[in-house]
């Protein structure tokens, strides 16, 4: 059981100024970084009662997937199947300690790893992997010209690149009999993703492609899921109005932070992490595994980690989905869900008490 | 609880033959025989309604990575939504919207039909936050790997039992539901159709070969509701084949047809599809063993949801608008196209016209189950049009005249004279369902039962009449009452809970190391995890 005193004078005080902050405020934002399922739905909760705009720290890498179709597939079953892995993009820290990257790219004797676009980030850390490279390219141009010779159509490289692009697509990728893209969403931009679903599109009207993020942010997944379970709609998205609005352009708390559209910023990372550099310019309650260190916060209320302080239903690296984790620390502390929930107690209580 | 009484109203229950004006009276959350001079505490007039027990929906998608996949791919449809149901555009509700719609038609109970095991805990955890209705899920079986193994080494049924068994309880499931056998593991080894003696080359086994394993498997366990199959070729001209092999192969023991209308379509007429729905009642006549859920087509945007990624993958250049996603699983995955049945269109016409036909050739409303396999044929939301369309000739006279003629001449559907009874209606929503889920206190009114009740106004516009339920009692608590909505209230999941050896788990585990280095239980769904306290209730098996 998890140990939850919300009358704690610590806890108490970080509630009441928390609350208080959001029920002053005219444009409050919350926004969610490594949060367990429950917690993201108290968050979706709390958002929609404090009429807040809500989203997460990670850019939603969703435009491309709405703008066309994709192919995709699970980590167990590229672990199990996939004869090509093409890892797009750098390979970020999240990405290289994402276990189930580290397991889909370790040497296999049935598994080619190409790591495509740029070398200089490999550091070393997919040793065994082979690298494909066009030299002045940026890495949406190299999945481009890759495109654009699976369809074969011309492109205007030099001979000697030419040839080792059209090398690599027939007899490499057009050969895969399961041929994975692994990519950080946060690492690369929405132009290499489209462009490598449509690669991954092209190649599969003969044979089998399909694309994996990995080393997501933490969070993420859950955040989203409870969103739309709730509301219909994924993050980013405004409970200002009678209905919640979903915009990606519009509601993005990097954005609206950065743009001072708030006066009041509710952050919420069950991790010692501190916040991103952009959260700041208006007053900020934070809810954290280490919320005093937090020392820009006015209010701050610590929680547990999910699956270690608290069990919790979160997404797993090796599976892509949403499990239960057992507690796994000696100690219980309190859960995201709790807190949040205790913020909106206390919010719904101040407000009908200025309402009698 | 108290002492409650609806009085007077028409009685529709089938089960125990009332077809009359009279009372049904309630307490502690059940039905009772009308006490000996007690007076109740609280009358509900219900002079001028039409009483049944609360409706059961056997097939709806409703939760799961799927349904969120699909609104990850459209929320500029749900954008548009201001008052649903009436500007449904194909995103999936939220799922309070979801609970509420139910609940205003006199629904009780509803059966999300695609789980996969190992998104068990994250759809469940969706499936209780939709209020007021009972939630219970079928789990997909039939294209993993720990099955598939089981029967290339030649498993024995017991084992196959076992493993099923486990599989069922540790993701909470009703009932276990297999799509394209074999298909979809087929499709990540490149194979882009299959036929029901097709064998999947890494496993050497047929589609026939699965499902007759998951029929004994689920017999022996004694689970009560058949297997739940989505058999292969979906939606293409000429599966009525199929349906008549997959019915054939059953061998007379006990199966579910999920969205038959979708498989009946022949190939014959001028653009080269026909109606096979005459054929497939007749076929269901002499196969008292075989139940189907329609399926049917209702006319506007959707946006298809399957774990069929292989009809979902050949399905994509029809997507509307031009995007969709195709995920493979670690078992089925899934796949989702946003689709535009429209009214011009002679396909779309027929696809309505043979779903209908099914409905009214099927003669048994036992073996009939109404279902638009919410999205795939149209939302839920659209029931009571086709309840109208059912019980009135003239309404649906009305919508086959605003069709193309060509997509009528391959259909019986107009010279079908048949109109649907109260008591037909009753059946096919209320009994047949309960019977099929193994729900021995729902789907009647007789004393014993749970007090899930609906009462609607009678009304000659029969699709407003069953749009709007008057009042709605779920466990004796009203959830619509003068036809409004209550504040939400949580009801529970139910699943069954077979025995099995739990020998099977070690079996279980080399597979789930191999594909993740993880144990079985990493997807166990713990019911301390859930938002509600003890939201499950287990559902008695069969000795
Ligand atoms: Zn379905």
């Amino acid at each position: 059981m998890t140990i939850f005193n919300p009358n704690d004078p610590t806890t108490r005080r970080g509630i009441e100024k928390a609350a208080a902050l959001l029920e002053q405020s005219r444009a409050p934002v919350v926004v969610v970084n490594r949060i367990d399922l429950a917690g993201a739905a108290a968050a979706v909760t709390l958002a929609r009662q404090a009429g807040a705009v809500l989203d997460h720290v990670a850019p939603t890498g969703l435009g491309p997937s709405q703008e066309q179709g994709t192919l995709g597939t699970v980590p167990g079953e590229a672990f199990l199947r996939a004869d090509l892995v093409i890892v797009a993009g750098p390979i970020t820290d999240t990405l290289a300690h994402d276990a189930g990257f580290a397991r889909l790219t370790a040497p296999s004797p049935t598994r080619t790893v190409v790591n495509l676009g740029s070398a200089e980030t490999t550091g070393g850390l997919l040793s065994s992997a082979e690298e494909l490279r066009l030299d002045g390219l940026g890495l949406a141009e190299q999945l481009g010209v890759l495109y654009a010779l699976a369809q074969g159509r011309p492109v205007s490289l030099d001979d000697r690149q030419a040839a080792e692009a059209t090398r690599f697509i027939e007899q490499r990728m057009s050969q895969a009999k399961y041929g994975v893209f692994v990519f950080a969403p946060d690492a690369i931009d929405e132009h290499a993703q489209f462009m490598m679903m449509s690669l991954a599109n092209v190649l599969s009207v003969e044979t089998r492609w399909s694309i994996l993020p990995l080393g997501r942010p933490a969070g993420q997944a859950e955040l989203i899921r409870m969103c739309q379970a709730l509301t219909g709609l994924p993050p980013p998205l405004s409970f200002a109005g009678t209905r919640p609005v979903h915009d990606p352009l519009l509601y993005r708390a990097v954005d609206v932070i950065g743009r001072r559209e708030t006066d009041a910023i509710l952050w919420v990372s069950a991790c010692e992490d501190v916040p991103p550099d952009w959260i700041g310019g208006a007053p900020l309650a934070a809810v954290t595994a280490r919320a005093d260190a937090i020392l820009a916060a006015s209010a701050q209320i610590s929680i547990g980690k999910p699956g270690i302080d608290y069990p919790a239903l979160s997404e797993g690296a090796l599976t892509g989905v949403v499990t239960a984790n057992a507690q796994t620390s000696p100690v219980s502390k309190a859960s995201a869900a709790q807190v949040i929930e205790a913020i909106g107690q206390q919010f719904a209580a101040s407000q009908n008490g200025a309402v009698a | 609880m108290s002492l409650m009484c609806i009085a007077g109203g028409r009685i529709v229950d089938p089960a125990s033959g009332r077809d009359e004006i009279g009372d049904v009276w309630i307490q502690n959350g059940r039905i009772v025989d009308a006490p000996d001079g007690h007076p109740p505490a609280e009358r509900i007039d219900a002079s001028g309604c039409v009483v049944m027990a609360g409706a059961i929906d056997i097939h709806t998608h409703v939760v799961g990575a799927n349904v969120a996949a699909a609104r990850l791919l459209l929320p500029e449809r749900y954008s548009e939504i201001e008052t649903p149901p009436e500007h449904w555009t194909g995103a999936p509700f939220d799922l309070q919207t979801t609970g509420a719609l139910y609940a205003q038609m006199g629904f009780t109970m509803v059966v999300e039909p695609a789980v996969a095991p190992v998104d068990a805990a994250a759809t469940h955890a969706e499936l209780e936050l939709i209020p007021y209705v009972d939630r219970a899920a079928l789990s997909v079986v039939g294209n993993d790997d720990v099955l598939l193994g089981m029967l290339r080494d030649k498993a024995s049924e017991d084992a196959i039992a076992d493993y099923v068994g486990w599989l069922m309880t540790t993701s909470r499931a009703i009932g276990a539901k297999t799509i394209n056998p074999g298909g979809v593991a087929a499709l990540k080894e490149n194979i882009r159709s299959f036929e029901l003696d097709d064998t999947i080359p890494e496993y050497g086994v047929s589609s026939r070969q699965i499902s007759a394993a998951m029929r004994k498997a689920l017999t022996k366990l004694g689970v009560p509701h058949p297997l739940h199959l989505h058999t292969h070729n979906l939606g293409l001209p000429g599966s009525v084949e199929t349906a008549v092999a997959t019915i054939e192969a059953a061998e007379g023991e006990p199966l579910h047809l999920a969205h038959l209308q979708f498989y009946a379509y022949g190939t014959e007429g001028g653009f080269g599809m026909s109606s096979g729905a005459v054929r497939l009642a007749e076929l269901l006549s002499k196969n008292k063993n075989v139940t189907a859920d329609v399926g049917q087509v209702m006319f506007g945007p959707t946006c298809t949801i399957s774990s069929d990624t292989l009809t979902q993958f050949n399905a994509r250049r029809w997507a509307t608008p031009k995007k969709w996603a195709v995920r493979d699983g670690d078992a089925n995955g899934g796949g989702m196209v946003p689709f535009h049945y429209k009214a011009r269109s002679k396909i779309a016409a027929l696809q309505w016209a043979i779903g209908l036909e099914l409905f009214l050739a099927i003669d048994d409303p036992n073996q009939v189950y109404m279902t638009t396999d919410h999205p795939n044929g149209g939302p839920f939301t659209s029931y009571p049009d086709l309840i109208a369309q059912l019980m009135d000739r003239s309404v649906r006279q009305a919508v086959i005249d605003q069709l193309p003629k060509e997509a009528l001449e391959v259909s019986a559907l107009g010279s079908m004279t048949r109109e649907y009874s109260l008591r037909d209606i009753a059946v096919m929503t209320r009994q047949a369902p309960a019977r099929l889920l193994g729900l021995d206190d729902r789907g009647h009114l007789k004393p014993g039962a749970a007090a899930d009740v609906s009462v609607y106004r009678e009304n000659p516009d029969i699709a407003a009449m069953f749009r709007k339920a008057q009042h709605v009692t779920k466990d004796g608590a009203f959830i619509v009452r003068d036809g409004q909505l209550a504040p939400p209230s949580y009801s529970r999941t139910l699943s069954v809970a077979p025995d099995y050896d739990k020998a099977i788990v070690s079996h279980v585990g080399d597979a789930y190391d191999r594909r993740w280095g993880l144990p079985p239980e990493t997807f166990n769904v713990p019911e301390t995890l859930m938002r509600n306290s003890s939201p499950f209730e287990v559902v008695a098996c069969r000795s």
